[in-house]
């Protein structure tokens, strides 16, 4: 013991060293971008403009859908290209068009429509009238009124309007058909980019719709309801009140629990985990429950996801954590040695990397998604692909820590970035690639390496040493700085691109506003009532 | 004083005959270069998302140890023989992209973007890490489209069997084979189709060949109905792109460009070139699932059904030009499923991390292993080479199922075959990591662009196919382009790179 913790304090110490030295390295060499520069690579080739064409994800596209014509198949996911993650799906600049994403949203038009209108119980109550004859001008009128306003989100020109009515009138005398006509309307409105792409143009002649359409995509994830554009187009969205006062409303609905936990989700990377099916939808459950239990069910403050001693898992986590098998899933109490999200396999989950945990891919995804700092990539001569000898060649002087130490060594070009990642994910090492507490290294059999035991001490500059997801968590709700980064995140996530100057003053009131336990809703009141939101 | 006019050959010679030619301007293109083909010839690229070799082991699996017409058949290269193909496909190996800033070469990093010039032949970096993945120069197979098939539906197609990335994060550019002009000069990286059911509605969906019987009027008037659905939205064109910004009205141009392209194609009428082998495929129905925590998705049914598209397309004249990435560039797919070889593995057997140091996989040859090679019984220390061969057999395999048909496809008085250039290319070779000075040449490795090779199928505009052909040092976008002359591309470059292989058209 007294020999593990010498070997311990000389690591430390080696990477104490390497971390001063790091950031007078990495500030020449490798620069680490201040706080508030771009996250993604996307942006590193575009200005940082406000864009005003945005197109829906397909998680958008899915509940506008599902809205709009009780779709409930999410039929973006089968028919679209995947959204990039860059980390949220939103991400505008990493937005790409092309051909399979024209033909899939054509095919989706036509499958969407298809499945309406095949249920007539379903399409009757959809539409609110039914076609008397092959020419019914009113239910026409009535529908692609109905629509138009549904998809497009704004009272559009009654020349398009009329156009539309005639388009679809036509189409049904053609196939002697009324609900061919109704057809050809629903797939020409979901093809239409006046519904795939959110455009603020500054020809909006009412103010409200477009806040209704911020609203909607930032606190549902999905399109404006009847009633929103209601109040849009009463113009009763004019003022910072009145917009607070309907998103207090919105916030009700369970899609605004769904939208943050999608955001928790993307922003540490548990949406899609590569486990196996079950195991990937436990642990994502658990996390999905415990930002319901503090966001909406307690209504505590926001950080208290990260420092919260309970949480709800089931017999598939519970095998996981060492804990009692279970029959159902249920709230209990985390072992002493977790606290709050950081703990979860969810969140442990990230960071691996040829089948075992890598301390760098885990320092380095903290530093970025919770510190909001960006470590540059390897110089062009390192290949950071190759894998590490399979255990079974190990023995003790070739346990992980002394291998990464060669990372460490003095005026090695490594050092510089490195020791700004290893020492943190060392700090998590007792806790493996599903979040499972192990005091060993494994050899390729799964059994224990005795030789190589894992001490779980870590260190990052801005907090200090700490040893476990609990004390790391512990240490980032003190030094204030995970709360700044938390609401980069968020508004990342809010406007669909990365942070601009411009948005400094909205996240330094709304980061000290959850250093002073702010709840969830107070920080979305207070982002939709800023002059960002408003008038961006 | 008047500009004189920059002869483009002129200015080439000027700068000796090295393989790499300078960074081509638009005013250096040659219109006759262009020149239309006689007669419909089809092109296609694809693409092994894993090296030829593996870490620290010279031997090498792939490259046959011969040249000529009577090469020995490696492992890599089996299904040749097994499809009854050899003599239909060339290999040309010894190719390399050097690393540096020079015409069509790569940037340090090998992973995702150090195939592109072989492809475009321009150079995918400008000197800082941040610029690698750069895109300056057009596809081949894109300008192959554009050139001669402005007549088909489809200028290119552009499928990938390969889901997922299976890794850590998204694929960021390890799913890129082709490069797309777009209306405003830009380049742009092509996203590929990777349903094959999707693939096969936009192909064939409304399709009815020539002497297939009546157009069924419901099919008819589908057509119709989505022609003036895309008119109306199209019809809106100035309204939505009024008041915008110029980086946000980009965005929306070339999503309106797409819908255009979409309406070009439903209008355009069957074509009259398809030949007699021109049916409608059958409904491949639903796509084999995702499967994430498996790492495979049943790429092999995935690839079969894009390559029985691809033959189909090519066959009904509906494109010319096809690219097809069997697997993306750093493989991470489960090499579990792919070889009864493999069948014992655990899913974190990968062609990627077998490349480095065959983790998991099996340390013997397994039966059957050719004579050629007969069983090495390679040793735990230095199998990889040996297993990421079989990884290159499946992809060859595939590659040799959609030659096989070509050749039993009649087209006119020869077959599919004999009109086409096909081409198989890998992510990496088999060398020195950054191929440079200061790269020791005791290291071997998988990261890898030097002995590269390729595979070219097919007897368009005389190509000589069935041999081994050595030709070391040449860029690999030389093989491209001998391929893209062959379908009657004029030109001598491809982006920067110029010249081609002579061999490959000689008997």
């Amino acid at each position: 013991m007294r020999r593990l913790w010498g070997k311990n304090l000389i690591f430390l110490g080696v990477m104490a060293t390497a971390v001063i030295v790091a950031f007078q390295n990495c500030s020449k060499g490798f620069e680490v971008l201040p706080d508030n520069a771009a996250l993604n690579l996307s942006s590193l080739s575009s200005s940082n403009s406000q864009e005003k064409v945005k197109r829906l994800s397909n998680s958008e596209i899915n509940n506008s859908l599902n809205y709009i014509l009780g779709d409930t198949t999410a039929p973006a996911t089968k028919s679209l290209p995947a959204n990039a993650m860059a980390p949220f799906d939103n991400d505008v600049l990493s937005q790409q068009v092309s051909t399979p994403l024209i033909e899939g949203i054509e095919q989706l038009a036509i499958d969407v429509s298809k499945r309406l209108l095949a249920d007539t119980t379903r399409r009757n109550q959809v539409l609110g009238c039914v076609g008397a004859s092959v020419n019914d001008r009113i239910c026409m009128t009535s529908i692609v009124n109905k629509f138009s306003l549904l998809f497009f989100r704004r009272q559009q020109p009654a020349t398009d309007l009329a156009a539309w009515i005639d388009l679809g009138l036509s189409q049904a005398a053609a196939n002697q058909n009324f609900y061919d006509g109704v057809d050809t309307v629903l797939r020409l409105f979901i093809m239409h980019p006046r519904f795939t792409y959110r455009i603020e143009s500054d020809s909006d002649i009412n103010l409200s719709y477009a806040r209704a359409e911020r609203l909607a995509f930032l606190i549902w994830g999905s399109t404006p309801d009847s009633a929103l554009l209601s109040l849009a187009a009463q113009d009763l969205l004019k003022t910072a009140e009145q917009v607070k006062a309907k998103a207090s409303d919105m916030l009700k609905k369970s899609n605004a629990l769904q939208r943050v936990q999608q955001f928790h989700a993307e922003w540490l990377s548990y949406e899609r985990l590569g486990h196996a099916t079950n195991v990937a939808a436990s642990l994502k459950s658990e996390a999905d429950a415990m930002v319901e239990k503090v966001l909406f069910t307690d209504q505590r403050p926001w950080t208290d996801i990260f420092s919260m001693n309970q949480t709800y898992i089931d017999n598939t986590v519970a095998e996981i954590y060492g804990l009692p098998s279970l029959r159902a899933p249920t709230w209990t109490g985390f072992p002493s040695s977790r606290r709050g999200i950081l703990s979860t396999g969810a969140f442990l989950s990230a960071g691996a990397k040829f089948g075992d945990t890598s301390p760098t891919q885990r320092g380095k995804f903290i530093r970025e998604r919770l510190l909001c700092q960006r470590i540059p990539p390897p110089p062009p001569s390192v290949d950071a692909d190759v894998p590490p000898p399979p255990s079974t060649e190990m023995s003790g002087p070739d346990c992980k820590k002394k291998r990464y130490l060669s990372h460490s060594v003095q005026g090695s070009s490594c050092i510089g970035c490195h020791a700004q990642m290893d020492p943190i994910g060392f700090g998590l090492e007792q806790y493996d690639v599903v979040g499972r507490f192990r005091s060993f290294e494994k050899l390729s059999d799964g059994s224990d390496n005795t030789s190589c035991p894992i001490d779980g001490a870590g260190s990052l500059l801005e907090v200090g040493a700490f040893n476990g997801p609990a004390d790391l968590t512990t240490r980032l709700i003190s030094s204030g700085t995970l709360h700044s980064c938390m609401m980069k995140q968020y508004f990342h996530f809010v406007f669909g691109r990365t942070v601009s100057v411009a948005d400094d003053g909205l996240i330094s009131s709304t980061a000290n506003q959850l250093q002073t336990g702010a709840r969830f809703s107070d920080v979305i009141l207070s982002i939709v009532g800023s002059q960002q939101f408003l008038n961006p | 004083m008047a500009i004189k006019p920059m002869n483009r050959r002129a200015f080439l010679r000027g700068v000796g005959t090295i393989g790499i030619a300078l960074p081509t301007l638009e005013i250096m293109l040659e219109e006759k270069a262009f020149a239309q083909a006689t007669g419909p010839r089809r092109f296609g690229i694809f693409f092994c998302g894993q090296s030829l070799g593996a870490d620290n082991d010279r031997r090498n699996f792939f490259v046959p140890p011969n040249a000529g017409l009577n090469y020995t058949t490696s492992v890599g290269l089996t299904p040749l023989q097994t499809r009854n193909v050899k003599s239909d496909v060339s290999v040309v190996s010894g190719l390399y992209i050097p690393t540096g800033l020079g015409a069509g070469m790569r940037g340090p990093d090998f992973h995702p973007f150090s195939y592109w010039p072989m492809l475009n032949g321009t150079s995918n970096w400008t000197g800082t890490p941040q610029s690698e993945g750069s895109v300056i120069g057009e596809g081949a197979d894109q300008i192959i489209g554009r050139t001669f098939g402005t007549g088909t539906k489809f200028a290119t197609i552009n499928y990938q069997g390969q889901p997922h990335f299976y890794g850590n994060g998204d694929f960021n550019g390890r799913d890129v084979i082709s490069f797309k002009k777009n209306s405003n000069g830009s380049i742009s990286r092509v996203v590929n189709q990777v349903s094959p059911q999707a693939a096969f509605i936009s192909l064939f969906g409304t399709f009815t060949p020539l002497g297939g019987g009546p157009v069924d009027p419901k099919v008819q008037a589908e057509l119709v109905k989505r022609r003036s659905i895309l008119d109306s939205i199209l019809n809106d064109r100035d309204k939505l792109l009024r008041q915008l910004g110029s980086s946000d009205q980009q965005r929306l141009t070339q999503h309106l460009d797409e819908i255009r392209d979409l309406e070009k194609r439903i209008v355009a009428s069957t074509p009259s070139s398809a030949n007699s082998a021109c049916i409608k495929p059958k409904d491949p129905g639903a796509d084999p699932a995702k499967d994430l925590s498996a790492r495979y998705s049943n790429e092999k049914a995935r690839n079969l059904i894009f390559m029985d598209l691809i033959h189909m397309a090519f066959a009904c004249d509906l494109t010319r030009a096809a690219t097809m990435m069997l697997t993306t560039a750093q493989c991470h797919m489960s090499a579990k499923s792919i070889d009864s070889a493999f069948a014992g593995v655990d899913s974190g057997c990968e062609p990627h991390e077998i490349g480095h140091n065959a983790r998991g996989a099996p340390q013997q040859a397994p039966t059957g292993t050719p004579v050629s090679i007969t069983n090495p019984n390679i040793a735990a220390s230095d199998r990889n080479s040996y297993v990421m061969s079989l990884i290159h057999a499946w992809h060859v395999d595939q590659f040799a199922y959609l030659v096989q048909k070509m050749k039993a496809t009649p087209d006119g008085t020869k077959t599919l075959l004999d009109n086409s250039a096909l081409i198989l290319c890998f992510e990496g070779g088999h060398g020195r990591l950054l191929n440079t000075a200061t790269d020791s040449d005791k290291l071997i490795g998988t990261h890898s662009t030097e002995n590269m090779a390729m595979l070219v199928a097919g007897r368009a505009g005389g190509l000589m196919p069935g041999k081994h052909i050595i030709k070391t040092g040449i860029h690999p976008a030389q093989v491209t382009i001998s391929a893209m002359k062959a379908v009657g591309y004029s030109g001598s470059s491809l982006g920067q790179v110029q010249g081609d292989v002579p061999e490959l058209f000689k008997a």
